[in-house]
């Protein structure tokens, strides 16, 4: 056999071929075909790369045929050439200008292969079975080679790092992620390399009889290969391991572990970090630990399909910049489930971690500043992760940027920054969590057909303090969600953003809200169906004010302040709902008088714009079909097990509102009570008259007599002694009085007096009206300002008022006492208000008993149960001289005391002061009545128009008074009359039909004698006071006389 | 000038009894009882529907119902009290006994301090039992901190207002002589308090664009302002409701923010109290 015989094999005889034709034509036809078809590929892609991004929504795409690009190269060189990467067309240029070539040949081998009947033939199809691996080798080559050698002085070099896109399937560039694919073109290659492998083994079935050896090796080989892939991985195994192990025995297992494996973590404390770089499942048994020591990551996945389950991670670094984490995962499919990562700068960080699992985790950040905290979740470049369940409390935000396809289910954040920051996240869904306390809720930006559905969003009070804000978003649907106590329920920033895109929210509930919802006024083709704005302070807002009411459609939106009806009882209102308060209108364009939010002021602009309608603010929106009835969306099954955990715990804080609210209905009840529970302790049980009582018949002790300090207390001389004691003249003075003067504004009350009174002395105060009695009196109690000294027993009784006037009783002369007091309780009051300092034992008792006596010696005791009003003014006098008698003060002052009293009651409380006086007291008392001075005092000071014109006993004051006679003679004697008294000496006057005569005080009778001794008739006469202020014997009342 | 306890009490009782015995006060304080117990009712009927019913929602109402009456209690009580005696000849009587002046100014305060106290305290209460029996805490949205605390951190702000109203109403009544004026003026400063102020003060902000600190320092110059301000900060826990001059507040003065509007509120009672006292210590009965 030549070798080009053996090379070639036997050939098949005719009749071999007629019994057999399929048998050998089919391998001919299945190379022969594959011949073709590579032929054709020549004509088609081969490959295609779609690169997406942000900025180019609907991708740049570039199709690479076997010997040129087409597509967006020229858009792609130019972002490349930011980033230093060089133009596409240099890439793979040898091999583009021999590629048709190439394959050419490639298919005449294959072609050629069909008249080989041996081994050979394999050899030859064999570049052909290679060729699209060939293609992608060289391809990831090239990518490689553009990818990581970029010019380092391209203006965004720093920007980024060097990658390596993958030939087929997701990467990421920058901000671009990149899908790369088999075009029209390599899926024929593909094809014809399975197509050849068939035709092969239709070969050998066909040719091997007729040869001796069998097929090639590597025609076995390349069968092989691929089924190799296919067979089941080798069976895993389950690793165990303790503290009893050792401290390196979890990184020995890590190490050890085959792909597959499951390290079983049985307790613990495992200091890492730790590196998974292959596929294993981390499983925590009775609460092992992973512990970081306080630096970098504690757990670093970087192999795909890696499990963690039921570890407590804990203690990464605090580096931000190197963004230290709990869970750090740069791997597809990861799962993490059931730990709970706490003091972690980062939680659980996911770069390029695709379809990866996040359920069931808890997560609490380090003590930190908000701003020096990291993310609880971070979910970077990773499509398809699913967060479920989850919890997270203290840390800063839970970031999901440039992923697709999220789903963030049943999670609960709590006080955070950002509840859910979404980023360049098309095609997630929200459901079922709970965002509450946080800054911000969930922020979302710049991405599309998001669905957030079945939340709770409560709470989020931070500076933006969004329920929700959506920042260019399209085609995001809002819906069935609570919205409650958040300063803003949702925000809208244009949103949506493409001109055919919308924004639905739909059956949510706004409540509590500062605003309902608040939007920027550029907004538009947003739809608000069906939700429930419930006592926001604010219910919309549109930011800057003005915007088109018409821009955005409002329906069936029920709205707690509608003032309209529902008269046909469909449930909607009849009237349309208008939001056009005059106050919000200000507000939204002047948001700094939100400062006058909850003022009257701003209740009150808004009345007036509904008074005036030229000041009333164009709407902000209008509901055509305001519903009258609130809906409440439903609460998922997973997010309900949550509130009612949370509820359980408000509820003990119900318990507390109504021990609060009931401590503090009785706190009021005990000030309302305070007053009646005093007056109740100050009623007497057994203080009538003669039921107990000492039998005194004056209250106070007898007048403790000379005393040497202002103290009350003291020894009681008893009458005699002190009746002898008066009448000497070695008693101290009380009372003095220096330049006493007081002025009402220009007019002088008091000019300058002096005087001093000496214990137990009686000194009546006489003048007219207007004299200075009063005020005299006052500055001795120092309720008054006056110039001049005027001490009591040594104390200033102005500037030491308080010390002076415990030595002073004080009996005014109109009594002012509460008319619905009654008379124990005024007794009460001022005994306590002075100081209620008795004697003996009990003070209560002792007490009770002096006021028992008191009222027995002022005649009170058959008054006592009566109120202060139905007293007449003599009892009311006597009630004032008990409560001045009170502590039994040594001085009593007295202000005109009868000057309201009829002549009887006069004359009782005159016998009154006189017993007081015997006792010793020293006694003050303005009056213009001769009979009580004559009575009472024992010394008399005369004032004046403000000046003592006359101090002495007095008798010999009173007689020295000037008065006035009033003389009227019969009508033909007033001449005669006059003419007789002037040569008697006096000064006639004539007023009308009377002559008035001033006469001396100690010679009335001389102007009335020498008339009468004459043959003139008199038909009356008259004494009064003398005109010029000076005191009367008498005070009828002067005749009204025109002179 | 010592001053005694015993007098203060005494004199404080004697007050808080006469309150009880002035129509008037309890006019306002079962008109105050009535809407305090309306509002919450009706906060609570409001949220049945929505299932979220909030001691904060009731206590922000309860704000205007404090800026409202309040003041309106305590001036005009506090009006009425010194001037009344002094024109029926009542203080001289008073000031005839071994009592000093300040301790008349001081028990005045007091008692008319407990009576209106002793309003807010019925109120308050009788709104928070029927919160509590209303179930209004259990379905609570979250507020971020204790909203009970909040609740009685609101009552000791409306406290203070309570005690500035009194204190201005008795400043009101010592520099006057006759009840008639010193009713006119303190409802005039009740006006201008509550209405005329703000009122003027957002017309000068929009002429004259107050920045967000002078605004704030200009309504601060108000007590009901402070008492605004520092109700909102103890219920919510922070002023972005306000807007921008509430949010100058809080980041400039921070913690501190809450001390501060207490001491304002502290300085509107001692001022007045002490123009009172000066008052008296001039005029004694006269």
């Amino acid at each position: 056999m030549t070798p080009i015989e053996s090379f070639v094999g036997p050939r098949v005889s005719e009749q071999d071929f007629a019994a057999h034709r399929m048998h050998f034509l089919l391998p001919t036809l299945l190379l022969a075909g594959t011949a073709v078809l590579l032929v054709i590929s020549i004509f088609l892609p081969y490959w295609r790369m779609e690169l997406h991004a942000p900025q180019y929504p609907d991708g740049l795409e570039v199709l690479a045929y076997l010997d040129h690009l087409e597509g967006d190269v020229r858009e792609i060189d130019g972002l490349n050439h930011y980033i230093g990467m060089r133009p596409l067309a240099e890439a793979a240029e040898l091999e583009r200008s021999l590629s048709i070539a190439a394959v050419a040949v490639v298919a005449l081998l294959v072609a050629g292969a069909v008249f080989i009947h041996t081994k050979w033939a394999a050899f030859l199809a064999l570049p052909a079975a290679c060729f699209p691996a060939f293609f992608l080798i060289d391809l990831q080559y090239w990518l490689y080679n553009f990818g990581t050698n970029l010019d380092p002085k391209a203006p965004l070099s720093s920007a980024i790092d060097p990658f390596v896109p993958p030939v087929l399937g997701q990467g990421t560039v920058g901000q671009f992620y990149t899908i790369a694919s088999p075009a029209v073109g390599l899926w024929i290659a593909f094809a014809s390399s399975l197509l050849i492998l068939i035709g092969l083994y239709f070969h050998r079935r066909a040719y091997k009889p007729l040869v001796d050896q069998g097929l090639p090796v590597l025609l076995v080989l390349a069968c092989l290969l691929p089924l190799a892939a296919l067979s089941p991985p080798a069976a895993a195994d389950d690793l165990r391991i303790g503290p009893a192990d050792g401290e390196g025995a979890l990184e020995a297992a890590i190490r050890s572990a085959q792909s597959g494996d499951t390290i079983t973590v049985d307790g613990g404390v495992w200091r890492g970090p730790f590196v998974l770089d292959r596929p294993v499942q981390l499983v925590a048994e009775h609460g092992a630990v992973l512990d970081g020591g306080g630096s970098g990551t504690v757990v670093s996945i970087e192999a795909s399909d890696v499990r963690i389950a039921g570890f407590i991670v804990r203690r990464s670094g605090s580096s931000l910049d190197d963004e230290n984490s709990g869970i750090a995962i740069e791997k597809p499919r990861a799962r993490i489930e059931n730990n709970v990562l706490e003091d972690v700068l980062f939680g659980i960080y996911l770069r390029h971690a695709d379809d990866s699992v996040l359920s069931g985790n808890s997560i609490r950040g380090k003590e930190l500043d908000l701003a020096r905290r990291g993310d609880a979740i971070r979910v970077w470049y990773s499509h398809g992760v699913l967060l479920e369940g989850n919890a997270v409390e203290g840390s800063r935000d839970v970031v999901l940027w440039y992923s697709e396809r999220l789903t963030v289910r049943g999670n609960r954040v709590r006080a955070g920054r950002y509840g859910l920051h979404f980023m360049y996240c098309d095609g997630a869904r929200i459901e079922d969590n709970r965002l509450i306390d946080n800054s911000v809720g969930a922020f979302l930006m710049y991405s599309r057909r998001l669905r957030l559905i079945g939340n709770v969003i409560s709470g989020n009070h931070g500076p933006s303090g969004y329920g929700v804000g959506l920042k260019d978003m399209d085609d995001a649907q809002v819906r069935a969600n609570r919205f409650v106590g958040n300063r803003v329920g949702i925000f809208l920033d244009n949103t949506p953003r493409e001109i055919d895109s919308t924004f639905l929210a739909e059956d949510n509930l706004l409540a509590g809200n500062d605003f309902g919802v608040a939007m920027m006024p550029s907004v538009r083709r947003a739809r608000f169906f069906g939700n429930s704005f419930v006592d926001n302070l604010e219910q919309v807002s549109i930011s800057g004010g003005g915007g088109d009411s018409e821009a955005n459609l409002w329906r069936r939106n029920h709205w707690s302040d509608y003032a309209g009806f529902d008269a046909e009882g469909d449930g909607t209102g009849d009237l349309p709902h208008h939001l056009d308060r005059l106050f919000e209108s200000l507000g939204d364009r002047r948001p700094e008088l939100r400062m006058f939010l909850h003022s009257p002021a701003t209740s009150a602009l808004d009345l007036a714009s509904r008074a005036f309608p030229l000041v009333r603010p164009q709407p902000k929106l209008t509901d055509s079909l305001p519903a009258m009835r609130p809906s409440v969306p439903a609460i998922g099954a997973l997010l309900g097990a949550g509130l009612a955990a949370a509820g359980s715990a408000e509820g003990h804080s119900g318990s507390g509102l109504l021990a609060t609210g009931a401590a503090l209905v009785l706190m009021a009840l005990l000030l309302w009570l305070a007053p009646l529970f005093r007056r109740r302790q100050a009623t007497p049980g057994t203080g009538l008259p003669g039921t107990g009582s000492p039998g005194k018949t004056f209250a106070p002790s007898p007048n403790p007599g000379p005393r040497t300090s202002p103290s009350p207390k003291g020894t009681n001389p008893n009458p005699e002694q002190l009746m002898a004691s008066k009448s000497t003249t070695a008693r101290r003075p009380l009372i003095s009085v220096r330049a006493l003067s007081k002025h009402y504004g220009k007019h002088m009350a008091l000019g300058g007096i002096d005087f001093e009174i000496r214990e137990g002395e009686s000194v009546a105060l006489w003048g007219a009206n207007g004299a200075g009695k009063t005020t005299a009196l006052r500055a001795l109690l120092g309720v008054v300002p006056y110039d001049g000294e005027v001490t009591v027993d040594g104390a200033d009784s102005w500037r030491q008022g308080k010390v002076a006037r415990r030595r002073l009783g004080f009996v005014p002369q109109e009594v002012t006492f509460q008319a619905d007091f009654g008379v124990l309780e005024t007794l009460e009051y001022f005994c306590r208000l002075r100081g209620a300092r008795w004697r003996g034992v009990g003070r209560r008792a002792a007490g009770l008993d002096h006021l028992d006596d008191l009222l027995a010696s002022v005649g009170l005791c058959d008054h006592k149960n009566k109120r202060v009003g139905e007293l007449s003014g003599g009892l009311r006098q006597r009630l004032a001289l008990a409560t001045a008698l009170l502590d039994d003060p040594p001085i009593l002052l007295l202000d005109e005391p009868t000057a309201n009293l009829d002549s009887q009651a006069r004359g009782e409380l005159l016998a009154l002061l006189q017993t007081v006086k015997a006792q010793g007291k020293t006694l003050v008392f303005s009056s213009h009545r001769p009979e009580e001075i004559l009575g009472l005092a024992a010394r008399v000071i005369h004032l004046e128009a403000g000046r003592i014109v006359a101090d002495g006993e007095p008798h010999s004051v009173l007689a020295a008074r000037r008065s006035e006679l009033w003389l009227r003679p019969a009508p033909g004697d007033l001449q005669p009359a006059r003419q007789l008294l002037q040569s008697s000496g006096f000064e006639p006057r004539q007023l009308g039909e009377h002559l008035v005569v001033t006469v001396a005080g100690d010679d009335k009778v001389a102007a009335l004698r020498a008339v009468m001794s004459s043959e003139i008739k008199l038909d009356d006469f008259d004494l009064f006071a003398a005109t010029s202020s000076a005191p009367g014997l008498v005070s009828p009342t002067r005749p009204q006389v025109t002179s | 000038m010592s001053v005694e306890a015993r007098i203060l009490w005494v004199l404080t009782l004697k007050e808080l009894r006469d309150a009880w015995n002035n129509r008037w006060f309890l006019l306002y304080t079962g008109a105050f009882c009535v809407l305090a117990l309306g509002m919450s009712w009706l906060s609570l009927a409001g949220a049945a529907g929505s299932g979220f019913a909030g001691l904060g929602r009731t206590a922000a109402s309860l704000v205007h119902l404090v800026v409202l009456i309040v003041p309106l209690m305590g001036l005009t009580l506090g009006a009425a009290s010194l001037a009344g005696e002094r024109e029926r000849g009542s203080l001289i009587l008073l000031l005839a006994q071994p009592v000093s002046r300040v301790e008349v100014v001081l028990g005045k305060f007091l008692g008319l301090a407990a009576a209106v106290l002793s309003s807010l305290l019925l109120g308050f209460g009788l709104a928070l039992l029927v919160m509590a029996g209303g179930g209004g805490l259990r379905t609570a949205g979250a507020a971020g901190q204790d909203p009970l605390a909040g609740f009685l951190a609101f009552l000791g702000l409306a406290a203070l207002v309570a005690l500035v109203s009194v204190s201005l109403g008795l400043c009101i009544s010592t520099l006057t002589s006759r009840s008639a004026v010193a009713g006119g003026v303190s409802l005039f400063a009740w006006l201008l308090l509550v209405l005329l102020g703000d009122l003027g003060l957002m017309g000068t902000s929009l002429v004259m664009r107050l920045d967000a600190r002078h605004l704030l320092w200009s309504a601060l110059v108000n007590p009901l302002q402070e008492f605004k301000v520092a109700a909102i900060l103890a219920l919510r826990g922070g002023l972005e409701v306000l807007g921008p001059a509430g949010l100058y507040a809080t980041r400039t003065y921070g913690e501190g923010l809450m001390p501060l509007l207490v001491s304002l509120l502290v300085l509107w009672i001692l001022v007045p109290l002490g123009i009172s006292i000066w008052s008296l210590e001039r005029r004694g009965a006269q």
